[in-house]
């Protein structure tokens, strides 16, 4: 028998024969580890057995230590009856108890469940009766004697355990379910004890042993590779961050630059310089979240364009359309949104003084929108927005780009595009994708920038554009089905996610 | 296709194209139907002639709501299944196209109860009063928009203006307070109506001559014959302006100008044939004879986009030419047509 084997198996005799591994751990000075596999050993022997016992600990909620603290309502408001001389209207007593309206029913139906007092409707209205001063109740002393700590809801006498559950359905009460895995030493464990240790058996040779000779004598301990190791939890970055920044990554490498701009956005670039008309179903107060406070920005920094892209909505300017035939606001163009889209980013990119042509530029956009949350949207989603300038540029590049995002950054194996319509691009072209044992997908948006949205920002090649949901890329890769796991704060599920 | 219904012998169709309101309805996705598999030509139902009816329109609706667009569909009798369609083509092009009948609203009525000459004008909101649809009982204009249903929906079109769009006709009936409800007696149409009104009002004047053209298509779909009124606003022009107007519109297209945006070789009779598919007729021209522009270049196509055939962006030909092509870049995947320079290191 190893050395470790024994030491458990002689604390677990100390103790009565039952300890937990923690206990075990502390008395024995060894590891965790340690521990638990000599555990499994000497149960695989029949030597131990593993006992589990379930408790609920109850602790106080934050309303519960305001109770606990100034008395339960229906406590505090008795005895404001009862000291005014035991007659009292309910709305005065409850005001005077300080506690707000709406407590009324509550405090006037536990006072009458418990026999403390009871209700007389008058002509001058309710009146609450408490004829005296009623002894403490179960309710309270299991408050107080809970206090401060938490405590096994099992040790409580029955008639306490009633009270208890009372306040946990008003929320005073709140409990945990704790398991806590107790080694019992069976008799043949008792048995086992030897008397002495054997320094038979060895987990590893040392210099000593060399020197010494013994190594010959010693059996070396046979590892049990099945067992279960304790899992190391290292600090590392969120999954669905280290993706993105993997494809970021991936877009430098390939020549493009990053786009930057503010999440807070005006109109006008977030969906004038888009071509998107003003009153476009998709800019209406349910599509998109217009700031309260400020409400508008100056256009001063785009002068030179806002009156190329007013026109160009009015009547199409020198871009050769009709326009969308409306008088264009400049009063709404002014309105602060928040993005909405990547391609405001694209805008930014195109209107920078820094523009190159041919040029690449791309975002990972943090994107906003007042959508139901459901298993493929949320209100705050990211997406990988991109455009090429470059004067020989076609459809077919296009799809050649976007078919790369769905193979490569999304792991699809066949991708299909669909004809689409939007008001910034022509032709426009939506992507779906298509992964075994995921099903179809659609990753969004892309096309052509039109003339009426290039031309006024002074750029005549082709500009080939996409704004992909790089949330569903992600979810598709890791063959997420919800998109809310994305945004987890479930420790154990981003735990399990390999790194790389 | 959305799904099948076999049992209800239905199907459920999701119609991607929200730049297209003319597929709309049951009518127009039959029609783009019948083009797209070869079934039929595109083919413009055609205009039969002048209704006689006469619209004249008051110049105080000028801030309010100004425009009108008329037009008299005979010998419809529509089935249950065409009222419930014209209904939900109704609905949605209020919804979408009409900005929530902001910028334009239909009503339908039966034109045999309607005296020539209509008056769009306006009225005092706490004066006029007429049974709305659905209704039994008088109401004056207030009472509807702050009560119905539909007023309390639309009423705020309107309720910031101290008068507010009325339709009348000839012998002063009200037809309709524009854009929250038609009238009870004239504007409920039924199995049994042979002669339909369509009106469309608006505050754009693009949107209200388009609706129109829409409705009236789907109308003529079912056998109906389309018939003009004429609209004569006051202080304008002493010409009446008369809808529906069923000119079509031409533009040019350089073949390969369109090859080289969709990294294409369609050659100029695939195109043709693609945009005939996609419901737009179009032929080759070699002079500057196309209505838009004067153009020498040889493979020069004039595209004729046909006024039933509206699309919100006016002109997006390369997106015809895919919408209409047998194959393409477009479609399942083609991984040897795509091109991934862009994404070549540079």
């Amino acid at each position: 028998m190893r050395e470790n084997d024994v030491k458990v198996l002689r604390t677990l005799r100390d103790a009565g024969g039952t300890a937990s591994a923690g206990e075990i751990a502390q008395k024995t000075g060894l590891a965790n580890s340690a521990v638990a596999r000599s555990s499994l050993t000497l149960s695989e022997q029949g030597l131990v057995q593993e006992q589990t016992t379930r408790t609920t600990e109850i602790f106080c909620t934050e309303e519960g230590h305001d109770y606990l603290a100034n008395g339960l309502p229906e406590r505090r408001v008795a005895t404001v009856v009862h000291d005014a001389g035991g007659k009292l209207q309910v709305s005065e007593a409850v005001q005077q108890a300080g506690l707000p309206l709406d407590f009324v029913s509550i405090v006037t139906g536990w006072i009458a469940r418990k026999g403390w007092g009871k209700i007389e409707k008058t002509s001058s209205g309710t009146i609450l009766v408490v004829p005296k001063d009623a002894p403490k109740d179960e309710d309270e002393e299991v408050l107080e004697r809970i206090g401060q700590v938490s405590i096994p809801i099992e040790e409580l006498p029955s008639n306490l355990k009633q009270a208890a559950d009372r306040l946990l359905k008003r929320n005073i009460l709140a409990s945990k379910q704790h398991v806590q895995r107790k080694l019992q030493i069976t008799p043949k464990g008792l048995d086992a004890i030897p008397n002495q240790t054997s320094i038979d058996e060895v987990s590893g040779l040392t210099s000593e042993m060399i020197l010494s000779g013994d190594w010959e004598r010693v059996r070396l301990r046979a590892y049990n590779v099945s067992s279960a190791v304790p899992s190391l939890n290292p600090g590392k970055y969120h999954p669905y961050l280290r993706f993105l920044r993997m494809v970021k990554r991936k877009l430098v490498a390939l020549g493009f630059t990053e786009a930057v701009g503010p999440l807070v956005e005006t109109a006008f670039i977030n969906d004038d310089c888009l071509y998107m008309p003003q009153d476009h179903p998709a800019r209406e107060i349910h599509d998109l979240y217009y700031l309260k406070h400020p409400s508008k920005a100056s256009l001063e920094p785009w002068k030179d364009i806002v009156e190329k892209v007013a026109q160009t909505h009015e009547n199409g300017w020198k871009t050769g359309s009709t326009g969308w035939g409306y008088k264009y606001s400049r009063e709404e163009a002014s309105k602060l949104v928040l993005r909405s889209h990547g391609t405001a980013l694209s805008v930014r990119s195109m209107i920078s003084k820094n523009m190159k042509i041919p040029g690449k530029y791309f975002a990972i956009a943090r994107c906003f929108r007042p959508e139901l949350l459901d298993r493929t949207h949320l209100t705050e989603f990211n997406q990988a927005e991109g455009i090429v300038l470059d004067p020989s540029l076609s459809l077919r590049n296009l799809l050649g780009v976007l078919e790369m995002f769905a193979r490569e950054v999304a792991g699809a194996d066949k991708v299909r595009f669909k004809p689409d319509y939007f008001p910034f691009t022509e032709p426009s072209v939506e992507l779906q994708a298509y992964r075994e044992g995921y099903g179809w997908m659609e990753f969004g948006g892309s096309g052509i920038f039109r003339p009426e949205v290039t031309e006024p920002l002074g750029i005549k090649v082709p500009v080939i554009a996409w704004g992909l949901g790089i949330d569903r890329l992600y979810m598709m890769h890791q063959q997420i089905e919800d998109i809310r796991q994305l945004f987890t704060t479930d420790l154990e599920w981003i735990r399990q996610q390999k790194v790389g | 296709m959305e799904s099948l219904d076999e049992q209800n012998d239905s199907v459920s169709i999701e119609v991607k194209d929200s730049n297209h309101p003319d597929i709309w309805s049951v009518e127009g996705i039959a029609r783009a139907l019948r083009t797209h598999l070869g079934i039929a030509k595109p083919k413009a139902p055609i205009l039969s002639g002048k209704s006689g009816l006469k619209v004249t329109v008051d110049r105080r609706l000028g801030p309010i709501r100004p425009y009108i667009a008329t037009s008299i569909v005979r010998n419809v009798k529509p089935s249950e299944n065409a009222l419930k369609s014209w209904i939900s083509l109704q609905e949605k092009m209020d919804l979408t196209y009409g900005r929530k009948r902001k910028r334009g609203s239909i009503g339908f009525y039966q034109a045999d109860l309607i005296k020539s000459p209509l008056r769009y004008t306006v009225g005092n909101p706490d004066e006029m009063a007429f049974v709305p649809l659905g209704s039994a009982e008088k109401m004056t204009l207030r009472e509807i928009v702050e009560k119905h249903p539909k007023g309390i929906e639309y009423g705020g079109t309107i309720s910031s203006f101290k008068d507010w769009p009325l339709l009348e006709d000839g012998d002063g009936k009200i037809l309709s307070l524009p854009p929250i409800i038609n009238s009870n007696d004239l504007g409920k149409i039924g199995p049994d109506t042979k002669n339909i009104l369509v009106e469309v009002t608006g505050t754009n004047v693009d949107t209200v001559g388009n609706t129109l053209k829409i409705v009236v298509t789907a109308l003529a779909e079912r056998g109906g014959s389309v018939y003009s009124c004429a609209q004569t606003y006051a202080g304008k022009s002493a010409k009446p302006v008369v809808t529906p107007d069923l000119k079509s519109s031409f533009k040019d297209l350089s073949v390969s100008y369109a090859n080289r945006l969709l990294g294409a070789a369609f050659k100029p009779a695939e195109m043709i044939r693609a945009f005939v598919r996609a419901g737009h007729p179009a032929r080759q021209v070699n002079k500057d004879v196309c209505a838009s522009r004067a153009s020498a270049i040889a493979s020069t196509l004039c595209i004729k986009s046909t006024w039933w055939r509206i699309s919100r962006s006016r002109w997006t030909s390369t997106s015809w030419i895919l919408n209409g092509r047998e194959s393409g870049p477009l479609g399942d995947s083609h991984p040897r047509q795509t091109d991934t320079r862009p994404l070549q290191k540079s």
